[in-house]
């Protein structure tokens, strides 16, 4: 081979050894983007196996429910107002029991606006082991019975708002400036009713309203008047307003200390314990330093004993609405959850006024012979609220007991929502060893009240 | 450049490239699925490698600092010798912590009853050294079960199988323990704190009950059923904690005897519940099956 085509073979070589390089540096800058996009490092191939994908489970998309959401739907026409038909006694009874219960909506619509979503009202359900997980920051998925529960209820609340309340005639549709509730009631104390349902349970709301008034003289002429001079009995109670403020403050830190296993949960406990015991002994201490004046108490106690032997009498009745308002006037109408009550021990009313008063549990209570009242508050409350559903009170999926269940209680029970009362205690709430119990209290309930 | 030097250096730059070549052949695998799938094992061992050195290091400071708020030798020395003969357990830390637990119990329930007096006496030995849950904790466990009790269950939110498995594996070393004290100390705070993160074991399913503030009771009074079993309890005798209990629920039955007052507190349908829970503990202690 001659010189000149060695040369020309040389150089032909090296043009396509650098073709060569340029082909495959172009192939590299290529790859490396796709690896880029990937996630995976400069030198690795990326691949996906088909295997991998679709083994994270796919998060649903979080529904917001707020007050345009739910107007337009099917539900917004399932509300008792109706501009067409005249409300009856009973129609706005209704409407009391519904704004009773909306108190958390309406708290939660003042505290953040109409536009919010409310699924943020729904308590977190309990954890039942086996369960998906989900972190203390995340709120767990309504399943579709709270969803459509939900909806419901804002539109039955939002709508006794837009019904009673009062607005700013400057902001149309904006907060109310009234408490609807205490407009409601005002409503039905000025109606006429006009069944014998309707007439009876106008008769117990009033004496419901008597008893609530003769129990707060009681309490107040057994509580007696202050012997010292104004200024010293005020330091007293400004001290113990400052100590019961403190030890709300520790009280939240200790629960949340608990609640994220902190090293200072047990310290925060102690703490706490001793502010109680100091305002222990303040609150003797003002105690002894009252004064009762024994004929204004001995008046007070026979006031309240004939309106509590009425009550007691009014028990006596074959209507849960009756039978209801009794029972919520003897636990103080404090509550908004209507699956607590029955139980009144640890009711809102203070002693000493209630050793004056038998409640219903006490009789069922003494009539069982059981020991202990703390132990069986719960089965007594179950046994109440069955009993109540025999007597036909609202124990329907659509009850306001139902939605306490199921979306506002103490957690949330989402078997709750779309059933009655007594299908979600039997078939999911009360062991089958329990029910037993609860049936027994039941009866004696029957037993001591019906006629 | 000369012919022959340019016939050379041409050899050496063919030689030089065919030997690269064969170089990589021999030196880099293939780009497949399986080569590719080792590149990222070994990435991902190298990143594991990282951690669990980074684990170790922690673990060590950890323990450096338990060391560091530990007792020393002569001082748990002084606090055995303090309590001597241990009346609940051979594990110092166990016989110290039921101590605390049974005084605190004295303090915020129970005024009167005769067994406070001898706890009290013997945590008064102990208060010098022991102060609080702080100073417990520098005990050093001499059991297993000991370990356990004071590492205690942390929940995670990030890890919530790594809480409940932990939580799983202290009840059953409890249980396994058959040490009255020890189940009457986790039925106390099985009730308070046992549905706080989640149920840990599935009684709801067990007692077919979503009330878990039931279930919780139910489970404390199986554990202190399964303690009077192996030690009944009669009046101003131990297990301190279940006629605590009581007396703190129904003033009435204080000084009664456990099995007294379970007859006269729990009625019968819980009763079942409790003897069916007990069933299916045992049987999860046993095999660790649900």
């Amino acid at each position: 081979m001659d010189q000149k085509n060695l040369q020309r073979m040389f150089f032909g070589f090296i043009a396509a050894v650098v073709v060569l390089a340029v082909f495959l540096l172009n192939h590299q800058i290529k790859q490396k983007k796709r690896q880029q996009s990937t996630g995976d490092s400069a030198n690795v191939v990326s691949y996906i196996e088909d295997g991998d994908l679709g083994k994270k489970p796919q998060k649903k998309p979080h529904q917001v429910i707020n007050i345009n959401s739910v107007k337009t739907t099917a539900s917004g026409k399932e509300r008792i107002t109706d501009d067409s038909k005249k409300l009856s006694y009973l129609d706005v009874y209704k409407q009391l029991q519904i704004s009773r219960v909306c108190q958390t909506f309406y708290t939660f619509w003042r505290n953040n606006d109409l536009e919010a979503d409310v699924t943020k009202v729904v308590r977190r359900p309990q954890y039942f082991y086996g369960q998906q997980e989900y972190a203390q920051s995340e709120q767990v998925p309504l399943t579709i019975e709270q969803s459509d529960s939900l909806k419901y209820w804002v539109n039955q609340c939002y709508g006794l708002w837009e019904d009673y309340g009062v607005f700013d005639s400057d902001k149309p549709g904006s907060i109310p400036l009234n408490d609807v509730i205490e407009t409601i009631s005002s409503k039905l104390l000025s109606m006429v009713p006009k069944t014998p349902k309707e007439m009876d349970l106008k008769q117990t709301l009033q004496m419901a309203a008597q008893w609530t008034a003769s129990y707060q003289q009681l309490e107040s002429a057994l509580e007696g008047e202050d012997s010292l001079d104004l200024s010293a009995a005020s330091e007293l109670y400004d001290e113990l307003e400052v100590l019961q403020g403190l030890d709300d403050e520790i009280k939240a830190e200790w629960f949340d200390a608990q609640s994220n296993d902190l090293p200072d949960a047990d310290a925060l406990r102690d703490q706490h314990f001793d502010l109680l015991r100091q305002i222990r002994v303040l609150e003797q201490h003002i105690k002894e330093q009252k004064v009762v004046n024994h004929e204004k108490l001995a008046q007070a106690e026979i006031n309240f004993q004939s309106h509590d032997q009425a009550m007691n009498l009014a028990l006596r009745t074959q209507d849960g609405d009756v039978f209801f308002e009794i029972i919520y006037a003897l636990n103080g109408r404090q509550t908004f959850l209507f699956n607590i009550l029955g139980y009144s021990h640890q009711s809102n009313h203070a002693q000493p006024a209630k050793q004056y008063q038998i409640t219903p549990d006490q009789l069922v209570y003494e009539t069982s012979g059981q020991n202990s009242s703390i132990s069986h508050q719960w089965e007594l409350r179950y046994a109440f609220q069955l009993y109540l559903c025999d007597l036909g009170w609202d124990c329907g999926p659509k009850s306001p007991v139902i939605m306490n269940y199921c979306l506002v209680g103490f957690g949330s029970y989402p078997d709750a929502c779309g059933k009655d009362l007594p299908s979600f205690y039997q078939e999911h709430l009360i062991s089958p060893n329990r029910w037993h119990d609860v049936l027994k209290f039941k009866s004696l309930y029957k037993e001591l009240f019906y006629e | 450049m000369s012919n022959s030097n340019f016939k050379t250096m041409f050899v050496l730059l063919v030689i030089g490239i065919i030997s690269i070549w064969v170089f990589r052949i021999l030196t880099v695998a293939p780009k497949n699925k399986e080569t590719l799938k080792a590149v990222l094992q070994a990435e991902d061992s190298s990143h594991k490698q990282d951690r669990l050195v980074a684990e170790k290091k922690s673990m060590l400071s950890n323990k450096e600092t338990a060391n560091f708020l530990e007792f020393s030798e002569s001082e748990v020395q002084t606090i055995s010798e303090l309590l001597l003969p241990f009346q609940f357990h051979q594990d110092l830390y166990i016989e110290v912590k039921i101590i605390i637990e049974l005084n605190r119990g004295c303090f915020y329930l129970i005024k009167s009853k005769k067994q406070c007096e001898s706890i009290r006496a013997r945590y008064t030995k102990i208060n010098g050294l022991i102060k609080n849950f702080q100073d417990l904790q520098k005990i050093p466990p001499s059991t297993e079960l000991g370990d356990v009790l004071k590492k205690g269950v942390n929940y995670d939110p990030h890890q919530p199988e790594a809480f409940r498995k932990s939580a799983q594996n202290k009840i059953t070393m409890v249980l396994q323990s058959q040490n009255p004290y020890v189940l009457g100390l986790e039925a106390i705070s099985s009730y308070y704190y046992h549905d706080r993160h989640g149920e840990v074991l599935p009684i709801t399913r067990w007692l077919n009950s979503q009330d878990q503030v039931y279930n919780s009771t139910v489970l404390m009074y199986s554990l202190l059923t399964i303690a009077d079993r192996i030690e009944p309890s009669v009046v101003a005798e131990p297990n301190e904690f279940s006629s605590m209990l009581f007396c703190s629920i129904e003033r009435t039955i204080c000084d009664f005897d456990f099995e007294t007052a379970y007859q006269a507190i729990v009625m019968p349908g819980m009763q079942k519940d409790v003897d069916l829970l007990i069933s299916h503990l045992e049987r999860f202690a046993e095999s660790g099956e649900f």
